[in-house]
């Protein structure tokens, strides 16, 4: 995961005391957070958008506060040749942070120089992505998915991970973000499910297009 | 076109629930959910169709539920029930066809902690739609901040929602974009639809419109539906 960490580039350092009140804070906090950061007063929301020290374009629109980026927002990542979307991120943030639950998605080219579009789903911590996650890639020229499902703790993969690859269901341990072991399941394969119950209550006999040789078959009780 | 949002609360799970409670926790490589002697036990005893499989230190438990659904469960278990990583299977018991899955935390056999769930029915206008709900549930029900996604399943049309849940029905503010809306910031209690107000800036087509303006000179016009004149508001 490649660890996002712009988003504190639009944290604005000055702290205001109450003024004539938390409203006025937040909105003179928005519109001084960088020379393109708009107060809304028709939507109450915050618009921001810079540049970064390595040209990516930043925009955030969403919730403000007199500490900067609070409650839902969307922040959107721009490549600095053509403007074209790199990454997304919708959800609640805290002090200009990911922070609550949220939908980050990114897009990159692999070393085929395919297209691949990454999703996380799940709880964040200070930027970090920090609980149980739902993790979804697809290649967007071979429409090969990939998808899991595993904790985080501070940005750093936890304990086992059941992730459904191309070839099979896989178990997968970690210790301190490094992989420890890998392991297939038949058992928490979808179409392990779907064969158990077809065979069953109806009398069917499924066969499985998967491309591991393994029979599932003999696997189901 | 609010009410496709309305959660069908699903509580089938709470079926496999099992009884007796036992202690004692030894170490796998790869635990999902308790491995004790008292889980095998209790797993082995949830139902007519349920097994411990110690090749992967996982329960499945298939039953039929009175509505006539079919319920296979996988995943972790404990002496009370389905408990950490699993994944639940709801077929329609006439022909077998796929009806709803959840794959995330459970506890005491229910959803609870992350999870992920979809399910296929149809809407009020009789259209087959599939939802899928990501986010955080408790006690079965969807609870705290969610990721809720509608397709109309001949149409492909999409719509998303980004909001809070209480109890498994909406409750408070969200975000619900459509292709045909744009983006709104909805208001719901207890899961009926109180008002909405249409947001502009939230769209994403503003903020590429915005980026492409200011940094890039090009003009962009929108392809949205809503006869809005967006470029207006964008600031």
């Amino acid at each position: 995961m490649r660890i996002f960490i712009t988003l504190l580039v639009i944290f604005n350092a000055t702290v205001y005391a109450q003024t004539d009140g938390e409203l006025e804070g937040t909105i003179n906090n928005c519109k001084n957070a960088s020379k393109n950061s708009y107060w809304h007063e028709a939507e109450k929301i915050c618009t921001n958008t810079f540049k970064t020290s390595s040209g990516e374009i930043i925009r955030y629109v969403g919730g403000w506060s007199i500490k900067g980026a609070k409650g839902y927002g969307q922040l959107y990542v721009y490549d600095k040749n053509d403007g074209s979307l790199t990454d997304t991120y919708k959800g609640q943030f805290l002090e200009s942070a990911f922070h609550g639950f949220g939908r980050f998605e990114e897009r990159y080219l692999n070393d085929e120089g395919e297209l691949i579009i990454s999703t996380m789903i799940g709880n964040w911590n200070d930027g970090s992505a920090d609980g149980f996650f739902f993790h979804h890639k697809i290649n967007h020229q071979t429409k090969e998915s990939y998808s899991s499902y595993g904790g985080y703790n501070s940005g750093v993969k936890k304990d086992t991970f059941v992730a459904a690859l191309p070839l099979g269901t896989f178990r997968i341990s970690y210790e301190n973000g490094a992989q420890q072991n890998m392991k297939q399941s038949k058992l928490l394969m979808d179409d392990t499910s779907y064969a158990w119950v077809q065979h069953y209550y109806f009398g069917n006999t499924t066969t499985f297009p998967k491309n591991d040789n393994a029979e599932h078959s003999a696997s189901i009780k | 076109m609010f009410k496709k949002y309305i959660f069908k609360f699903f509580i089938l799970v709470s079926v496999i629930i099992a009884t007796p409670i036992y202690a004692q926790v030894e170490k796998v490589v790869f635990p999902i959910g308790d491995v004790s002697e008292a889980s095998k036990k209790s797993c082995r005893g949830a139902s007519e169709n349920s097994y411990w499989h110690d090749t992967e230190n996982l329960c499945t438990n298939t039953f039929k539920t009175t509505s006539g659904e079919i319920i296979h469960y996988v995943g972790g278990w404990s002496p009370k029930g389905a408990k950490g990583y699993g994944q639940l299977y709801v077929y329609d018991a006439k022909d077998g066809s796929f009806v709803a899955l959840y794959k995330g935390e459970f506890k005491n056999s229910l959803f609870h902690g992350f999870g992920h769930f979809v399910e296929v029915y149809d809407d009020s206008n009789g259209n087959s739609v599939t939802r899928t709900t990501i986010g955080n549930w408790k006690n079965d029900g969807a609870d705290g901040f969610n990721y809720q996604t509608v397709t109309d399943n001949k149409t492909k049309e999409i719509s998303v929602l980004y909001g809070e849940f209480k109890n498994g029905a909406k409750h408070g503010s969200s975000i619900v974009i459509t292709d045909y809306e744009g983006t709104s910031n909805v208001i719901w209690g207890e899961g009926k639809y109180i008002s909405h107000i249409q947001s502009n800036l939230l769209l994403d087509e503003t903020s590429n419109a915005w980026v492409q303006h200011k940094y890039f000179g090009n003009t962009t016009t929108y392809s949205k539906k809503d006869n809005v004149n967006h470029s207006a508001s964008i600031k």
